[in-house]
């Protein structure tokens, strides 16, 4: 199955396309990212792979028939992944009562619409929003470049620094620790 | 692979970086293994968190902060800066003073706009938002492809959190104030802006009724990457005819006289533009040049553009051209560059830099003389013919002319520009106002001292050519090269060198000294006889290297004060020859307890080294000094 929606999306790509929107740039830079958040739902890789390369072909289909207003990247793919994935994952509770991935799988529930699991969701985000504003200068250049959008490799960010790409790393894996505790909703 | 993926290649994979094993064995692994997939999970769970974390944290666009206040505050809690505004996205903020604030911006559609934005520390009183919708009102009006377009105009909050915006039409380019920076202007570009600001000027003067922008000056024009002229920052622009009374508005200098009493008329923009092409042409805010014995007359341009210049700051608006139109039929008419074209212009005879600055930069070239003096010594003993008709310079590389004894200069009454909106004071501090070239030129300059000053003869040529490329009337960097080039042996340089040094400072104190210096070396170029070594030595020069060598004797003090403390602090006399080529000779202690002393023995070690500056003729001696040691 990922290798059909796969193989669609290619054959979509290699389609001429009237308008001169770089698709396969907006896929190289993005696709990282939206795998990212289709895992953090409870999703297998092969799954993320799959729904990744579904929701892609659906925003480029609708995106040449001129369907769409506006593109504004990544969000309206990871939107429309997270969809699919949702869809995906009730399906998968319907049929075996569990869900596919991994059962003790929280995720931030962004798409939830119980007013408590957003409230929580909030309290984690501020939370997580202190503990970033208590790092280091550079801790939290590395942090607002590694995750900018456009997303910079680590190497960019380095460059742009003027650090190694061994400490950029080395910062970013100090930040996550500490944003860890706070997004897991741990004391 | 082993059994499970270790924690760091989880979070390697899931934050794209090298994990170490090939990526399809990696995700083999993880579609059968469901622990590792759990694992891999959890660490997506959190890169997700870290995604909206980021969102959330907006970049403030004023001071670049990661703003950890996410949708709630659209203004950045730490410089106050907005983020969005009535569609409008922040991207930057171009300029900000206590009152206002200058943003980059874009619209929904995409496109960049100038949004200003008034802020009060008080209620702004009616007068002042009848003010506000009037000169909205007024750029509405204007239509010239050189002023940006209004796009629109609102108010945001209410009382003390009032907040007025503009947003205008977004022009790339950089104000000629910055490109003072680091830019030159020679009469041809100065003449083109000139042309291009009163074709502008026309058009508002052909408005009915006409429009003054009352604040023309370098930072208000921008050039644009195709070379246009833009005009910005109508903020003080009226639509009247002839007027009294108005409130003060404008920037001190660039404002005509009457301006400051509130009298306007077509002449007024055009005297702002003469102050503004001055400030160009010399680098120095027109407040220092437009005064009542106007200094700016001594600037080295044409005779036809002074001309043209005189009659805009003309301090009688009835002397000046009657409006744009007549000033640009005149620049026409005069054709500026038939002839002559002046590639830099400086203000002439005056000094180039105000003395203060020279005080200040006396301070870090007197404290190089102690290493003047060592290398004095290690010059001298090159000793050739050339080194000795060095215009006293010892060696020694002088500050600028007039640094030292000036130090208890008066400093320039500071002036505050009344400019709106200035985010681009010109104040008038003249001792804090360092031009950026003019602080590269003396830094390359001080490096050519500092080369000189080491021997390095070649690098000081470098570093004073630099001086030079940055300011060619720069007259101590050319007394620099005069002096390096002397060192090595290149009288026919170091005499042109010498000799612009003269040019451009005829009024020095050493001016007198250095054409003399001059004078020898084109003799000697000449075929005449050769300037001739010094005959003998100075009981001065003898006292210099004695003073300065003083040190190494207290170094044996201090080291023998275990075993000498007693004697330590009494006088010492010694006596020594000069030989020829400046080493000593024959040193011996004279006072009868040290004679036979490891401190004595030190004291006569350290003379036998010392070195003085060559000569011809007879050894010199006996020299007898008496060293107090303590």
């Amino acid at each position: 199955m990922a290798s059909e929606a796969r193989g669609a999306l290619l054959r979509l790509l290699e389609r001429p396309a009237t308008d001169a929107f770089d698709w396969d740039a907006a896929i190289r830079c993005h696709h990282r990212r939206l795998c990212v958040s289709l895992l953090a739902l409870g999703l297998t890789i092969d799954q993320a792979e799959d729904v990744a390369h579904q929701a892609w072909l659906r925003i480029i289909e609708r995106q040449r028939a001129g369907l769409l207003r506006e593109l504004r990247l990544p969000g309206l793919v990871i939107v429309q992944a997270r969809f699919l994935a949702l869809n995906l994952l009730r399906r998968g509770r319907r049929d075996t009562a569990l869900p596919e991935g991994p059962g003790d799988s929280q995720p931030l529930a962004v798409d939830d619409v119980d007013p408590e699991n957003r409230l929580i969701s909030r309290e984690r985000l501020d939370s997580a929003l202190r503990v970033l504003a208590g790092c280091s200068e550079s801790a939290r250049a590395v942090f607002q470049l590694v995750y900018s959008d456009p997303p910079l490799g680590h190497a960019e960010v380095a460059q742009r620094l003027g650090l190694s790409v061994q400490r950029v790393r080395q910062i970013l894996c100090e930040v996550r620790a500490k944003m860890r505790s706070a997004v897991e909703g741990s004391p | 692979m082993s059994e499970h993926l270790s924690e760091e290649q989880i979070r390697d994979f899931v934050i794209g970086a090298e994990v170490g094993v090939p990526i399809e064995q990696l995700r083999a692994h993880l579609a059968t293994c469901r622990e590792c997939s759990a694992r891999m999970q959890a660490e997506a769970q959190l890169e997700h968190a870290l995604w909206e974390v980021r969102q959330a944290a907006a970049v403030c666009p004023g001071c670049q902060r990661l703003s950890i206040d996410g949708s709630a505050e659209q203004r950045c809690d730490h410089c106050g800066a907005v983020r969005s505004v009535r569609g409008f996205a922040i991207e930057s903020v171009l300029t900000q003073t206590s009152h206002s604030r200058v943003y980059r911006a874009r619209t929904a559609d995409g496109v960049a706009v100038v949004l200003k934005e008034l802020v009060f520390a008080q209620v702004p009183s009616l007068t002042v938002l009848e003010a506000f919708e009037r000169e909205a009102k007024l750029l509405r009006q204007l239509d010239h492809p050189q002023i940006p377009r209004l796009i629109s105009h609102f108010q945001e909050g209410e009382g003390v959190h009032t907040r007025l915006y503009l947003a205008q039409e977004y022009v790339a380019g950089q104000s000629l104030q910055a490109l003072l920076d680091d830019h030159r202007f020679d009469e041809q570009e100065v003449t083109e802006i000139a042309r291009q600001v009163l074709a502008i000027l026309a058009y508002l003067q052909s408005l009915s009724p006409p429009v003054f922008h009352r604040d023309i000056k370098p930072a208000n024009l921008l050039r644009q990457p195709d070379g246009k002229i833009a005009l910005v920052d109508f903020g003080s622009a009226r639509e009247l005819g002839a007027t009294q009374g108005a409130t003060l508005v404008g920037t001190i200098g660039y404002m005509p006289p009457e301006q400051l009493v509130g009298t306007i008329d077509k002449t007024t923009d055009l005297y702002a533009l003469g102050a503004t092409l001055i400030h160009l042409l010399t680098r120095r805010p027109p407040w220092q040049l437009l005064t009542a014995e106007p200094q700016w007359r001594r600037v080295e341009c044409s005779r036809r553009l002074r001309s043209f210049l005189e009659r805009l700051v003309a301090h009688n608006p009835g002397d000046r051209f009657a409006d744009a139109e007549a000033t640009m039929t005149a620049l026409s008419a005069t054709d500026l560059f038939s002839g002559d074209v002046r590639p830099v212009s400086f203000v002439k005879a005056a000094p180039r830099w105000p003395k203060l600055k020279w005080a200040v930069l006396g301070l870090a070239a007197a404290a190089m003389v102690p290493l003047a003096w060592q290398t004095a010594r290690m010059v001298s003993d090159a000793g050739t013919a050339v080194e000795a008709a060095l215009p006293e310079t010892d060696g020694l590389v002088r500050p600028p002319s007039g640094v030292i004894g000036i130090a208890d200069q008066k400093r320039a009454p500071d002036e505050d520009s009344a400019q709106e909106g200035a985010a681009d004071d010109d104040t008038g501090d003249e001792a804090l106002a360092f031009d950026p070239l003019d602080v590269a030129a003396f830094e390359a300059y001080q490096a050519g001292n500092v080369a000189i000053l080491q021997g390095r003869f070649e690098d000081s040529i470098r570093e004073f050519k630099r001086a030079l490329d940055i300011d060619p009337r720069f007259a101590d960097a050319h007394r620099g090269l005069g002096i390096a080039y002397a060192k090595l042996i290149n009288p026919k340089q170091a005499a042109r060198h010498y000799e612009m040094y003269v040019k451009l400072r005829g009024d020095a104190v050493d001016a007198d000294r250095v054409r003399q210096i001059v004078t020898n070396y084109r003799e000697a170029n000449q075929g005449r006889p050769p300037m001739v070594a010094r005959s003998a030595l100075s009981k001065s020069e003898i006292l210099k290297i004695v003073v300065l060598s003083r040190d190494d004797l207290k170094k044996c003090r201090t080291e023998q004060s275990g075993r000498d403390q007693a004697q330590a602090r009494d006088e010492i006399k010694v006596q020594w020859w000069i030989r020829s080529d400046g080493t000593t000779r024959d040193v011996s202690i004279l006072t009868d307890e040290f004679k036979d002393t490891a401190l004595g023995a030190c004291v006569r070690d350290a003379i036998s080294g010392w070195r003085f500056p060559s000569f011809e003729g007879e050894d010199i001696g006996p020299i007898r000094f008496p060293f107090v040691l303590d």
